[in-house]
């Protein structure tokens, strides 16, 4: 993606978009929060992916959520996620172009950040697919 | 006289309080048959994690759990660049859904102005 296009505003005609709520609070030394949830059948191809979090923090640029697709063969994908207040003209996900199984789980974690003592909030992640053909 | 090419219509709620949620129902210009784009303003800017959800068409454009902080633009935003661009149909389209108010210390009421750009194409 050249930087004119990056610019240009989200087509958001252009793709379908799930969106995967899941509230934490994580006491510090349990270190890391888990992520995991099935995933609806009609999610085909991946096109793009955003994670945000809503969440008090101290830490003004936060942390990256790990996550893995297809049982575990699409791995390791680490997203940085920002704080709020930086967040602003982020409507691009993150380009992806991945086929996901059907029943597929999406699993991951992040790591508390270590300036946080309680770490209380809600993680978003926004899947933006097409539909699977069938 | 013709009409302009590009017809800008504005949707208008008021959140009267902290985390009420505002049904969205509107019908686009029939004179326009293409939705292009999409702009939220809003005139407190504090509660950026509120959610909103819109069909178009009966087509849903932002499923349950969408944030607003999503679709709102930084002040430098590039002339021309200010609208996510949509593709859906207009001509009469019914424009239904929610805005459901997440507090973080926004002051009551805030009025948040959904701007539709419609085109003929």
């Amino acid at each position: 993606m050249n930087i004119k296009d990056r610019y240009r505003p989200y087509n958001f005609s252009s793709t379908k978009c799930y969106v995967v709520q899941l509230p934490f609070s994580v006491d510090v030394r349990s270190g890391y929060f888990a992520i995991e949830e099935k995933l609806p059948v009609h999610i085909g191809k991946l096109k793009g992916l955003l994670v945000t979090i809503n969440a008090d923090l101290s830490n003004p640029v936060v942390l990256a959520v790990i996550l893995s697709f297809n049982e575990g063969l699409l791995k390791n994908l680490q997203i940085p996620v920002w704080h709020p207040l930086a967040l602003r003209h982020n409507s691009h996900p993150i380009p992806f172009d991945e086929e996901i199984f059907s029943n597929s789980i999406m699993q991951g974690y992040f790591i508390v950040p270590p300036a946080e003592r309680r770490f209380d909030g809600y993680i978003s992640i926004y899947l933006h697919y097409e539909e699977r053909k069938p | 006289m013709s009409l302009p090419k590009i017809k800008y219509q504005q949707i208008t709620i008021t959140v009267p309080s902290a985390g009420t949620e505002v049904p969205i129902d509107a019908d686009t210009d029939k004179l326009y048959n293409r939705v292009t784009g999409i702009n939220i303003v809003m005139t407190d800017q504090t509660n950026t994690f509120s959610k909103l959800q819109l069909d178009i068409n009966n087509i849903e454009i932002f499923p349950e759990n969408f944030e607003v902080l999503r679709l709102l633009f930084r002040t430098q935003v590039p002339f021309g660049y200010e609208y996510h661009e949509l593709n859906e149909a207009a001509s009469g389209s019914k424009v239904k859904g929610k805005y459901k108010d997440v507090d973080s210390g926004a002051t009551f009421p805030y009025i948040v102005t959904l701007s539709l750009r419609l085109e003929n194409k």
